[in-house]
């Protein structure tokens, strides 16, 4: 694979704060083997970002007060402002649990993978930082069970840490079962509790953990190595990027960058087009995010809050460029398929709405969906929304909705009864492929 | 941006604190319908026979009688009134 | 809809059942009447009207049980049709008039006094004088029958779910009046087929909804997956993995330092 990369960021803004220097490129399948990132041990981390300050007592204010100036949102794929579950877990008392996600449950993203790879100790410091604030006793990196790679250089770098005397608290490595919703904060939570592996229905959501249970705080890695930037260089020196998981045919390209940076300038210079011609839309955010149509997107900068502004979500990074030459209506029921069987099988709206939906899609992409079909995909969709105990219907839903609208064309020529024969095809990567 | 679908963020599931409400906890409800036929006026059921809660803040008596005989009545346990 | 269209509609689903149900227990009645009389003749009227009435209700009671087995399939979610709610109210409005025509099979026997069954030995087990055992069936079968139906009938009243172990019993009461019905009904081949074939429909249905595999049990096969916990020692060099599941292809550049070079 030759690929030749350059550093998205612009000229001038590439300092200390950045998380990665250089890209990464990673297989299509897996995050096993990586180059291109050089890897931090502790003392090339301690040299790259200085030391972590502690946040006990009253230093929690500012670091508090850091996260809120450079506004950082969870980078899971919520976007909601990290402070906010941190305050509620705060005024639950001390001794709980914070939890550094990075179980990455987005088969395409692999930008968790590739920090806690390459950046172990940056998420560690976020973590322990953290936990400072909020005053928790118990550390847990959350990762998915086969994620080996992650596995070991999270071992290896509480170990250096532990040799190095740094103090840290308690931390615990869970692995989580390797499937797509074990990264849902409320299926962690109900784990820590010692229950299954499984998202489960909270009333409140400020409040997810149990009554008469410890509070618990799930972040992103992401937003755990942002919190240990912040806790090490400052709000001063922090640069508000962004890391973005891009989707190639042969390999995936795990980049920072700036918030100036547009998404057109991300695709030119990490994608490679299969038949020569520029993407035809994007799945933006992972496959329960939405389509753009690449007119809309290519001007567009890849900023968390100026997406939100045009109805956008950044998500958890995946950006999957589709081909001008394949069938969006296709790729979208094939990710939906996926997202169906990847269903926890609690809820009825889920199990039973979303396998119909599915079907009626694969119905619409084979070119043989009748317009009593039509109906039912609309009811089917306006019955789902908002239905299922976690929120894995409808970031499924909003992904075919967006599909409905961003291939339109496509829907008008697939209910006359034809279909694409599209000569580029299985776009994003699943599990179990190849 | 003319293009970008939405789909609405409603979350009829989860009404707004502070009020009495009746609440399902989706990942306990078995589709029984027995909710449905008790509360009327509050569930309806969706293709499969899942509750749809059509109101979830509790506003006349009549509306608090039906809540509560449908969450005595809920064999999986999966209905609540919450205040 | 409207609430008024709703109650309408209701209204009229039931008055629509009650004329089919009156109907075809009038037709019923006549059919046997007919058959009895003439065999034995018209001074066994009171006898006729129990027997017509016991095989209706019966006829009611299987619907009711095999509707029941419906509603709480494990497939039932792949039905649309008849809906949910209509499932429910048709499940609510056989109950009544399975207990109306068991009230009056009941009175006309425990009246007749050529029967030799009597109040006592209506209502209690063991009671009658005529073919006791067969009669006791009927009559414990009423009782669970009732307990199956007044519980579900109080729902959403009597305190926590209560209804839902107790309405079990249907099936053991269906059971029952299969026996009474056995035992102690059977005047022509025809009727020994109605049980037979009445009987194998529930059997089946029964055996369908109790051995289907339900969501539940996919979600227990996901639970079952748990999380581990990652040993952790802390020293530099002492870093350990588990061991990959059996098969599960592990390129030996992931596997950790000691299992690669035991040194």
């Amino acid at each position: 694979m030759s690929v030749s990369l350059h550093l998205v960021t612009e000229p001038g803004r590439v300092g200390a704060a950045d998380i990665l220097a250089t890209p990464a490129v990673l297989p299509r399948h897996g995050t096993e083997s990586l180059t291109g990132v050089d890897v931090h041990d502790l003392a090339a981390h301690r040299a790259e970002f200085g030391l972590r300050r502690s946040h006990l007592g009253a230093a929690a204010a500012s670091l508090l007060a850091a996260i809120e100036e450079v506004r950082l949102t969870g980078r899971g794929g919520g976007h909601f402002p990290t402070t906010a579950k941190w305050r509620s877990v705060m005024t639950h008392g001390a001794g709980g649990t914070v939890v550094a996600n990075g179980a990455e449950g987005e088969p395409g993203s692999a930008k968790d993978a590739v920090l806690l790879q390459t950046r172990p100790h940056l998420v560690l410091d976020g973590l322990v930082s953290s936990m400072e604030v909020v005053g928790a006793s118990d550390g847990v990196v959350w990762l998915h069970d086969g994620a080996w790679a992650s596995a070991r250089a999270v071992s290896r770098a509480l170990a250096e840490r532990a040799a190095a005397g740094a103090g840290d608290p308690q931390i615990r490595v869970l692995l989580a079962p390797d499937r797509y919703l074990s990264g849902e904060a409320t299926g962690i939570i109900r784990t820590l509790e010692g229950g299954p592996t499984l998202p489960r229905y909270v009333e409140d959501p400020a409040r997810p953990w149990s009554p008469g249970s410890r509070p618990v705080l799930v972040n992103n890695v992401e937003t755990m190595a942002r919190v240990g930037l912040l806790a090490t260089v400052g709000a001063e020196e922090y640069l508000p990027t962004s890391l973005l998981t891009v989707v190639n045919a042969t390999h995936r390209v795990v980049l920072e960058v700036g918030p100036g940076t547009t998404f057109g300038d991300v695709v030119a210079r990490t994608w490679t087009s299969p038949d020569g011609r520029p993407p035809q839309a994007v799945l933006l955010g992972g496959y329960g995010g939405s389509w753009v149509s690449w007119d809309d997107l290519r001007a567009m900068p890849v900023d968390v809050a100026g997406l939100r502004a045009a109805g956008l979500s950044l998500g958890a990074g995946l950006v999957g460029p589709l081909p001008a030459s394949a069938c969006g209506l296709e790729e979208s029921a094939r990710l939906l398929r996926y997202l169906a069987g990847q269903s926890a099988r609690q809820c009825g709206p889920c199990v039973f709405g979303l396998a119909a939906v599915s079907e009626l899609a694969d119905d619409l992409s084979a070119g043989r969906l009748a317009p009593s079909g039509r109906r039912r995909l609309g009811r089917f969709m306006g019955e789902i929304q908002g239905r299922g105990a976690c929120r894995h219907p409808d970031g499924a839903l909003r992904m075919l909705a967006s599909a409905l609208v961003v291939f339109g064309d496509d829907v008008r020529h697939h209910r006359r009864g034809r279909t694409c024969d599209a000569p580029t095809y299985a776009i994003m990567p699943l599990p179990g492929e190849d | 941006m003319s293009r970008h679908a939405t789909v609405r963020e409603a979350r009829p599931l989860r009404p707004a604190a502070g009020s009495s409400a009746l609440r399902i906890d989706p990942s306990l409800c078995d589709g029984v319908g027995i909710c449905a036929h008790l509360a009327p006026d509050l569930v309806s059921v969706d293709s499969w026979g899942y509750p749809i809660l059509r109101a979830g803040v509790l506003g006349s008596a009549s509306e608090r009688r039906q809540a509560d005989a449908a969450v005595a009545a809920c064999p999986r346990r999966a209905l609540r009134v919450s205040s | 809809m409207s609430p008024d269209t709703a109650v309408l509609r209701t209204v009229g689903l039931r008055t629509g059942l009650v004329l089919l149900v009156t109907g075809s227990a009038a037709l019923t009645s006549y059919w046997v009447g007919l058959a009895v009389d003439a065999v034995v003749g018209n001074r066994m009227a009171p006898w006729i009207l129990g027997r017509a009435s016991g095989i209706t209700s019966y006829l009611l009671l299987v619907t009711l049980v095999l509707l029941g087995l419906v509603l709480s399939h494990p497939h039932r979610a792949r039905w649309r049709r008849p809906s949910v709610a209509t499932r429910i109210r048709t499940h609510v409005s056989l109950s009544v008039f399975a207990l109306v025509f068991t009230v009056l099979h009941i009175v006309v026997l425990a009246t007749d006094e050529y029967a030799g069954v009597g109040w006592w030995g209506a209502l209690v087990p063991m009671g009658s004088t005529y073919r006791p055992l067969p009669v006791t069936f009927g009559v414990v079968a009423l009782w669970a029958g009732l307990a199956a139906g007044i519980t579900a009938a109080l729902a959403g009243r009597i305190s926590h779910r209560a209804w839902w172990p107790v309405h079990k019993v249907a099936i053991v009461a269906l059971l029952l009046v299969w026996l009474h019905g056995i035992l102690a009904g059977i005047d022509t081949p025809a009727l020994l087929a109605m049980y037979v074939v009445t009987g194998g429909a529930v059997v089946f249905v029964a055996v369908s909804r109790y051995t289907s595999t339900t969501v539940r049990s996919d979600v227990e096969e996901l639970a079952a997956v748990r999380a581990t916990e990652l040993p952790v020692a802390r020293v530099p060099g002492a870093v350990f993995l588990p061991t990959p599941a059996p098969g599960s292809a592990v390129p030996a550049s992931v596997l950790p330092e000691h299992r690669r070079s035991p040194a």
